[in-house]
């Protein structure tokens, strides 16, 4: 493997050699008795935190004693600084907190002593009962501050409720003085009003009685007038009615003499009738003119009276004109005034009623305040005196916290009030109503899973147990700092029960089951109050999560500071931190090299229900020892590897450890195996064969041995054979197996060893498998269908084959087996293969009458089956998911096997093969497509992918090679492809390839083979790595790391990206894509979820594509992060990894990006499909 | 390509072929679920009652619908007492009443049960409850090649509603000639979130489970 | 009478079952003759007609030679003591009968008993009884006085009232139906009668002491948070309980069988259910049978796992086994022609194996296998009762006793 340096890098360089050569230092000698060693050193910035403590997590793994009390930490000096132990985990870790001695960076933790000395009982008992004082102090003053803060409150209420009353009582009295002083002043003019209704009142009678005579005479003379008018009009009337009849009769007269001279004579009885009606006529003529005369004579002299009359009225009315307007006059006068009057008197009246009601008001206020008033003296004086009586607590409590601080100061660096840690345990308790019975329950929960330091409390999941978010309990114990004094609220959000205690009062409960409250959370609704001074207050969070089905896991501690309107997380700045330090190295007391370990889950490969974990295990040593080390895994299997990846069966906790050194216990550890959400890396299959062929089989169990064979199976990894061989042969020396899966042992034994080139020897097994399970007719038939593959496939005898496939078909033709059928497709097959289609559609045909295959569902004729799986098949080709194109192809091939005659199916399985990555098969098919000659029409597509399948293989000239032949031939199918473009990549990517060769052997004639890519790692172990870190502001530092002793980290927690590797790729595969994977942990620290891991990838010319993931919070366990990045399409590529600042101690290890070919893709996708892709 | 040298004329095993399909005697049957002399259901949910395998109400478990999801499955054995001995089989069909499903084109899987697992319930760790308690070799009977056999009798993509027929040609085979004791198939779902829902021959469908058997004399 | 049991009939292939039936002729013709002279009582007919009217109850204790059986609607005589000799012949003269306590506030209502159980161990039974006819005034003064569940130590041939138990708004009054059973272990006791939520049934048990007295559970008194948030606690008598509503309404009949401490097995509304008092997530199961028998009253084999379950009022009769209490497939279900069956069915394992339920004015007597399971012809015998609930069977001297409102002549 070379490596390529492109970036020299001389700050990196520097940067390096004085980081790491540091650890040596003068080491004090050794402690009496103790027989390992941690040497210690602290990384977080001592500049921007000036805590005075020190926490540390260090791997004991069974070397210290059940309750921890023999772990010791001394100086540089050598002298014993007192610690206290905050979790211990007897099969992982251990968390202790000691003082900093002054600006002191580099300590010892000394473990494994089992004679060490117990407690000092006496000095213990003193510290607690001065602890105990303290602490009743602490909860006296807090229930003091609760009832100090509950009579604040009480005041504050009453004078709020004094001050509304005296509002009132002001504003009614200003209201009730403007409104009396206004109301005289509406007396007067009402009273002015009044007067003056009376006198009007008398002129408008005057005027009345003036003007009544004149108006009884005008009266008269008009109703005289109206009465002469009416006799005029009668008298007209009976004039013209006369007229009207005369007019009628002259009339009549005429018509009658009309008819009478009418053209059309008539007849005598008519003009008798006429003449007679003429006489009639004119005989009545005279008499009416007559009255005519009368009437008109009668009508003149009255009409004459009428007109004298009418004019004798209006000379009344006009001498009864001007009395009418005075009286005119008087009335309005007189109405106007009255209602002056009344107007006046109606707001009389409203500022009379406001006046009541405003003194009515006023009075109420009053009285309210006459009797608040008097209370007020009262609760002032208990909200005064409850506040000094909380004041002499807050003293008191000092005052004893003092003494306890003075006594046990040596001891207890907890005094200090640093630092925020969480234990893990598995919940054996029963119920959680209240807070007995959780107390009960953690009493009996002594299964500590595991502990880690953080900066806040925010947990949604449990991190030792990622696969059950069910029954454990996390207590958190930590500092609060209030700059701000006044009262706070809390609420601890999370599944079922969860508890807050603030100095040792229960500030906050939560009991039974209870899901955690989603979205707006209403703001007074939840969560306690209580008063805190200004100062650091010691807390507790204890949750608990019972065999709750739906719990996640999820516990928040959130607050609402004074006057604040929103419920925010309890932010890192409140919570006091104190200084982080990292083991170094792992030193035996005798010198001899001794290692502890740490485990990550690398892939999880699932399939039919069976599930490989591969767990990485890393052994981790001083800087510069290599001690050869002894894993044994828990389940009777052992190893030597450093690092090995071993395969469980079953998720949960496993015991692993590790020897390391001849005379000192194995380093002991409890693992989770899980199934961690990261997409599996393809070439885990490859890795999990690897590992299989290292381990002795035989140690396992015949279960473990199962899933195994299941695996291989299906795994398609060349090099299984060895592994096949050996299961196989250990499986079939069991006892009480079930047949049929002795007859698939078989057929698997027989192609193991034959494809390990003993053929004689299979044929052998075939003859004893044969023997075992001749008498059945389908398992028989089974082993034979195999032997026949392995005869024709690795062994190239046909002829046997030949014979074999007649013997399954023979006599059993009417079994209606899928075998019988299978056969016949094979035998079918291998006439193909040999070129003799006659033969082979003859054994199609034959195949299609023999047993049916797989589940039927529904009875659709045959021809329309074949049509539509065609042409779903050929939609899924167009449309890209090979997956689906597969499965229909192998229903084709086994329903209807003549179709494999056919050009249409021979081109869908040649373009699946070359988008799958099989570009040996798609080769061949498409040279076999083109010796079909009927089937022209395809030879275009055939030309193209064979030039493409040589592009992606790497062999540029013979990719040119067909494109200039399809050119050719098919030009305008050239054109029409835009074929130009892909000669263009291939050209510019030979002369990439030239170019490179030239510029690494100085242009002198041998031409040095550049390995195309496929894998780089970095684990900061060598100069080199070291070198590719672009900033100062992160580096590599000794801390027992998960890929050698040394990890990368950010070394000044800020707000922003630091650069942690930067490495060139050389001769990229033009296929596939780039996985980049690396092992991170965090330690006291937590990743808020904006903050992200980033990989830039670039190649020559094209753009930097970023992929980028969330860092999980960890919780001190190492972690896998994948980034699948697409391929370039350069020759050359470089990728750069940055990491957040803001992460704090956030290690990276173990850095590696690997080329996965779509072939792998593919063998992984046909893998997960299981046993039957159906 | 080297030319095929072809010993065995293919020519004789047509001719065969042909004989034999003209003369056939073998005799069907069909049996239903009322014939199944033991049936058992594997719930997570509720790891000791056999036949957890729908929940009408919450925190209710019935038997009146069959539920076949990741954890939980359905154990069932046709008793062929039906079989003539001196018979061997021709060909064997096994019908199943799907009604609902979730997830696209889910498959379910039909594996033929290898240990006994006896009378009583049979629950999620365990085979037997009430003689003798006996464990799988992995929870849920999820041990290949030893709870269960080493490679499904079939796996049945479900497209629609209705019956499905499974070919169960081999395992008649094995448990007719006494290779194999009879122990019945397991049910199962491997592919995560997929749920299949049939009717239950423990309730209401057990005529819509049919065993089809055609066997002719040895 | 009609089989459809699965085993009893197999398909023959055309041949074989031509054969079947010429022999199934042949046995019938047998079975009818002998039929026609089995009416008077042969020693194989184990019955002992007891006097008792109005019976709703009765269990034997072969360890204390006591039979004892509860009635309803005799005024003072509710439970009706009687001594039984090796041979099994009941010794009537010295019967003696018992009055159940009944407070005097409540003189104007009556009581009566719907249970007799004996402990499994200690010389103890266990009765359960109910209250009718109190107005809802009384209401309070039931809740405060009123015991459901009497508690009597056995003295030679006498019991003598020791403790009562079960009272208080936790408990239903004036049900028709009522059980209790004691765990083999007698180590918890199971109830039916309680009130569920929203006016369902529901079932609940007391945890029994070493000396089978029901044991109080500590109970928080609400008001006494001290600083570090600790109740102060007392202990009441307060029973565990689930409500069982969708599976059992509370009008119907009720019948408990406790294999186990941990699972009791009830009848449900068409079927059988259990309640799994470990399992939080799935504490009820329900087994509904298809096309079968409504509320049913169910009764447990003593030696195998099988349970039988009697539909009340009607004819049809289902058979089931269980593991630990725990249900599995595979019911049986049969129905004798012309039955009304009124008590829940009770095994007399022996030679041969059969279970007895009774009915109106007779008792059903259906023959099992060795495996629990029916086979062959249902007998019944005539008895003058109107609904036969007081049934009992002693293995020691295989006798079914059975209370009958008037003996034959």
């Amino acid at each position: 493997m070379m490596w390529r340096i492109y970036i020299p890098c001389l700050i990196g360089m520097a940067l390096a050699a004085s980081v790491l050569g540091d650890t040596t230092g003068t080491a004090p000698d050794w402690l009496e008795g103790y027989r390992v060693r941690f040497p210690v050193r602290v990384v977080s910035d001592a500049k921007k935190l000036d805590a005075k403590t020190i926490i540390v997590r260090i791997p004991t793994g069974g070397w210290l004693k059940p309750d921890a009390t023999d772990i010791r930490v001394c100086g540089p000096d050598g002298g014993i600084i007192p610690a206290i132990v905050l979790a211990h985990d007897p099969l992982g870790d251990t968390i202790i907190q000691f003082r900093q001695e002054s600006k002191e960076e580099r300590y010892w933790v000394y473990v494994s002593n089992p004679d060490a000395p117990g407690k000092d009982l006496a000095f213990e008992a003193r510290v607690s009962t001065a602890k105990e004082a303290s602490i009743q102090a602490g909860l006296l003053k807090m229930r003091l501050a609760k009832v100090s803060a509950e009579n604040a409150s009480a005041l504050r209420d009453l004078l709020a409720e004094i001050g509304k009353q005296q509002g009132i009582f002001d504003q009614a009295s200003t209201n009730l003085a403007t409104w009396q002083e206004a109301l005289p002043k509406r007396e007067a003019e009402h009273a002015t009003a009044k007067v003056l209704v009376p006198p009007a009142k008398t002129t408008l009678d005057q005027a009345a009685a003036a003007h009544a005579p004149f108006q009884k005479i005008a009266d008269e003379k008009t109703a005289l007038s109206r009465a002469a008018s009416t006799k005029a009009k009668r008298a007209q009337a009976a004039a013209a009615r006369a007229a009207q009849a005369h007019n009628a009769a002259i009339g009549k007269l005429n018509t009658a003499q009309q008819k009478l001279a009418a053209d059309p004579a008539p007849s005598e009885q008519e003009t008798a009738e006429l003449n007679q009606r003429i006489a009639d006529l004119k005989s009545a003529l005279p008499e009416l003119e007559a009255v005519v005369q009368s009437t008109a004579a009668a009508a003149v002299p009255l009409e004459a009276e009428a007109a004298a009359a009418k004019q004798v009225a209006t000379d009344a009315r006009l001498a009864a004109a001007p009395t009418d307007t005075t009286l005119k006059q008087a009335r309005t006068q007189h109405t106007q005034l009255s209602n002056a009057a009344k107007q006046a008197a109606a707001r009389v009246a409203k500022a009379k009623n406001v006046i009541t009601s405003e003194s009515k008001l006023k009075a109420d206020a009053q009285a309210a305040l006459a009797k608040l008033q008097p209370t007020l003296p009262g609760i002032k004086k208990a909200a005064t005196d409850s506040k000094t009586a909380s004041d002499n607590a807050v003293t008191d409590a000092r005052a004893k916290e003092a003494t306890y601080f003075d006594l046990a100061a040596a001891v207890d660096p907890r005094l200090l009030k640093e630092g925020l840690t969480v234990e893990f345990r598995e919940w054996s308790g029963d119920k959680f109503a209240d807070w007995a019975q959780v107390v009960e329950g953690l009493q009996c929960s002594d299964n500590v899973l595991g502990g880690a330091v953080v900066t806040e409390v925010i947990q949604n999941v449990n991190p030792f147990r990622r696969a059950d978010p069910r029954n454990f309990a996390a207590s958190y114990r930590g500092y609060l700092k209030v700059d701000k004094p006044g009262v706070y609220s809390f609420f601890v959000n999370g599944d079922d029960a969860t508890f807050l205690f603030i100095n040792g009062y229960k500030v906050y409960s939560r009991t039974g089951t209870n899901p955690p409250l989603r979205g707006r959370v209403e703001l007074y609704g939840i969560g306690a109050d209580i008063q805190l001074e200004r100062g650091v207050h010691p807390f507790e969070v204890h949750h608990v999560i019972g065999n709750t089905a739906e719990a996640t896991g999820h516990c928040t501690l959130m607050w609402l500071t004074p006057n604040s309107k929103a419920w925010q997380w309890v932010p890192r700045t409140a919570f006091t931190a104190a200084h982080i330090a990292v083991p170094v190295g792992v030193e035996a007391w005798d010198g001899q090299p001794i290692a502890v370990f740490d485990y990550g889950i690398d892939d999880v490969l699932t399939v039919d229900g069976v599930s490989l974990f591969l767990t990485r295990f890393a052994a981790a040593a001083s800087p510069g020892v290599s001690p050869n080390v002894t894993w044994s895994f828990d389940d009777g299997t052992t190893s030597q590897n450093p690092s090995p990846t071993h395969i469980f069966f079953k998720e949960g906790d496993v015991v692993v450890t590790l020897q390391s050194h001849p005379t000192l216990p194995a380093f002991r550890r409890r693992c989770h195996v899980w199934t961690p959400p990261v997409p599996t890396n393809p070439l885990a299959i490859g890795t999990a064969v690897e590992m299989l062929s290292e381990i002795d089989v035989t140690q396992l169990q015949v279960r473990d041995l199962n899933d195994i064979y299941h695996f291989l199976r299906l795994c398609e990894q060349p090099d299984r054979w060895p592994v096949m061989e050996r299961v196989c042969d250990h499986l079939l020396a069991q006892p009480e197996l079930d047949v049929k899966y002795r007859a698939l042992l078989y057929g698997s034994l027989i192609e193991a060893i034959a494809r390990q080139g003993r053929g004689t020897e299979a044929v052998k097994i075939f003859d004893r498998a044969v023997a075992e399970i001749g008498s059945l007719r389908t398992l028989d038939g089974a082993v034979r269908l195999d032997t026949a593959y392995v005869q024709r496939q690795v062994l190239k005898d046909y002829a046997a084959a030949g014979k074999l496939y007649a013997q399954v078909i023979q006599g059993n033709e009417r079994l209606r087996h899928p075998l019988i059928r299978q056969a016949a497709v094979a035998w079918g097959d291998m006439y193909l293969d040999a070129g003799d289609l006659a033969r082979a559609g003859e054994a199609y045909r034959l195949a299609r009458q023999l047993g049916s295959i797989g589940a039927v569902a529904g009875g659709k004729t045959d021809a329309v089956k074949r049509g539509a799986l065609l042409r779903v098949a050929e939609q899924q080709l167009t449309q890209g998911n090979i997956e689906q194109t597969y499965r229909l192809l192998w229903r084709i091939e086994n329903e209807f096997p003549e179709q494999k005659l056919e050009g249409l199916y021979r081109y869908m399985r040649a373009e699946s093969d070359r988008h799958a990555g099989r570009y040996d098969q798609a080769i061949r098919n498409y040279e076999m497509l083109l010796n079909l000659r009927q089937w022209g029409g395809f030879r275009p597509q055939a030309f193209h992918g064979i030039a493409d399948c040589y592009y992606r293989m790497g062999d540029s000239d013979e990719a040119l090679k067909w494109l200039t032949a399809l050119q050719e031939s098919y030009p305008n199918e050239y054109q029409q492809r835009d074929l130009d473009s892909v000669r263009a990549r291939i050209e510019t990517r030979r002369s990439a390839f030239q170019q490179q060769q030239a510029a690494d052997t100085g242009g002198d004639a041998a031409v040095q083979e550049i390995p195309t890519f496929s894998d780089r790692h970095v684990n900061y172990e060598q100069p080199d790595d070291v070198a590719l870190i672009g900033s100062q502001r992160a580096g590599p530092i000794p801390a027992l790391g998960f890929d050698g002793p040394h990890v990368v980290t950010a070394l000044r927690p800020g707000f922003g990206y630091a650069q942690v590797a930067n490495v060139s790729m050389v001769n990229l595969p033009p296929q596939g894509n780039l996985w980049l994977e690396m092992w991170y942990r965090t330690r006291g620290t937590s990743a808020h979820d904006r903050e992200m891991i980033i990989v830039k990838v670039a190649g020559d010319d094209a753009p930097a594509g970023v992929v980028s993931a969330p860092p999980q919070r960890t919780f001190g366990l190492w972690h896998k992060i994948v980034l699948e990045s697409p391929a370039l399409n350069t020759f050359n590529g470089s990728f750069a990894v940055f990491v957040p600042e803001s992460a704090g101690i956030l290690e990276i290890d173990g850095v590696r990006v690997r080329h996965v070919s779509d072939r792998q893709h593919d063998a992984l996708r046909r893998f997960v499909q299981g046993a039957d892709p159906q | 390509m080297t030319r095929l040298r072809i010993t065995s004329s293919f020519a004789v095993v047509t001719l065969v072929m042909g004989i034999g399909v003209a003369v056939t005697w073998g005799r069907t049957i069909i049996v239903t679920a009322t014939v199944c002399d033991r049936m058992a259901g594997i719930s997570d949910i509720a790891p000791r009652q056999s036949w957890a395998l729908s929940q009408p109400w919450p925190g209710i478990y019935s038997n009146t619908t069959l539920t076949i999801q990741p954890r939980q499955s359905f154990l069932f054995r046709f008793d062929l007492g039906e079989i003539p001995d001196g018979h061997r089989i021709a060909h064997a069909q096994l019908t199943l009443p799907v009604n609902t499903w979730s997830g696209v084109e889910p498959r379910f899987y039909l594996w033929r049960v290898l240990p006994d697992w006896g009378r009583g319930a049979c629950h999620l760790y365990r085979k037997v409850e009430r003689d003798r308690k006996i464990e799988w070799t992995k929870p849920g009977a999820a041990g290949i090649s030893s709870d269960r056999a080493t490679r499904p009798t079939d796996i049945v993509r479900v497209t629609e509603a209705g019956d499905v027929t499974i070919n169960v040609t081999e395992d008649l085979d094995l448990w007719n000639t006494g290779a194999a004791p009879n122990r019945g198939w397991m049910l199962t779902v491997e592919d995560p979130g997929t749920v299949v829902h049939l009717l239950s021959p423990a309730y209401s469908a057990a005529a819509r489970w049919k065993l089809r058997v055609t066997y002719e004399p040895q | 009478m009609i089989f459809d049991a699965p085993h009893a009939i197999k398909l023959r292939s055309w041949r074989s079952r031509l054969v079947g039936l010429l022999v199934a002729a042949a046995i019938t013709v047998v079975i009818l003759s002998l039929r026609a002279s089995a009416q008077e009582s042969t020693p194989d007919n184990p019955l002992v007609q007891v006097l008792a009217p109005g019976a709703t109850c009765a269990t034997i204790s072969d360890r204390h030679g006591l039979l004892l059986i509860g009635v309803k609607g005799q005024a003072d005589h509710h439970l009706r003591v009687l001594s039984v000799d090796a041979q099994g012949a009941v010794d009537f003269d010295g019967a003696t009968t018992l009055k159940l306590p009944l407070p005097e506030a409540l003189k104007n209502a009556t009581n009566y008993p719907l249970q007799v159980v004996f402990h499994p161990t200690l010389d103890l039974v266990y009765v359960w009884q109910d209250l009718s006819g109190a107005t809802a005034a009384q209401q309070a003064t039931v809740h405060a006085t009123f015991d459901h569940l009497l508690i009597y130590a056995i003295e030679g041939r006498s019991l003598t009232l020791v403790a009562g138990a079960a009272r208080g708004e936790h408990f239903l009054h004036g049900q028709a139906y009522g059980a209790i059973a004691v765990d083999p272990r007698g180590r918890r006791i199971f109830m039916s009668g309680l009130p569920g939520d929203s006016d369902v049934q529901a079932l609940g048990y007391f945890d029994l002491d070493q000396h089978g007295m029901p044991m109080p559970v500590p109970t928080p008194i609400a008001g006494t948070l001290d600083g570090y948030g600790l109740n102060k606690h007392e202990m009441k008598l307060i029973p565990h309980r689930i409500s069982v509503g969708n599976v059992q309404n509370h009008t119907t009949a009720f019948g408990l069988v406790a294999p186990s401490t941990d699972v009791v097995m009830f009848s449900a509304y068409n079927g059988a259910a259990l309640w799994d008092t470990t399992n939080r997530r799935a504490a009820l199961g329900y087994f509904p049978i298809y096309g079968a028998p409504r509320d049913n009253l169910i009764g447990a084999h003593p030696d195998l796992p099988v349970i039988f379950g009697a539909a009340v009022g009607s004819h049809q009769v289902y058979q089931m086994e269980h593991a630990d209490g725990y249900l599995s497939m595979l019911p049986a279900t049969i129905s004798v022609a012309g039955a009304r069956f009124q008590s829940k069915p009770v095994v007399m394992p022996g030679a041969p194996n059969r279970v007895a339920i009774g009915g109106a004015n007779r008792i059903d007597l259906l023959p099992l296998d060795a495996e629990g399971r029916f086979v062959g012809e249902t007998k019944s015998i005539a008895v003058k009762c109107a609904a036969v609930r007081g049934l009992t069977y002693s293995s020691k001297l295989d006798r079914l006793y059975v209370a009958v409102e008037a003996l034959p002549e």
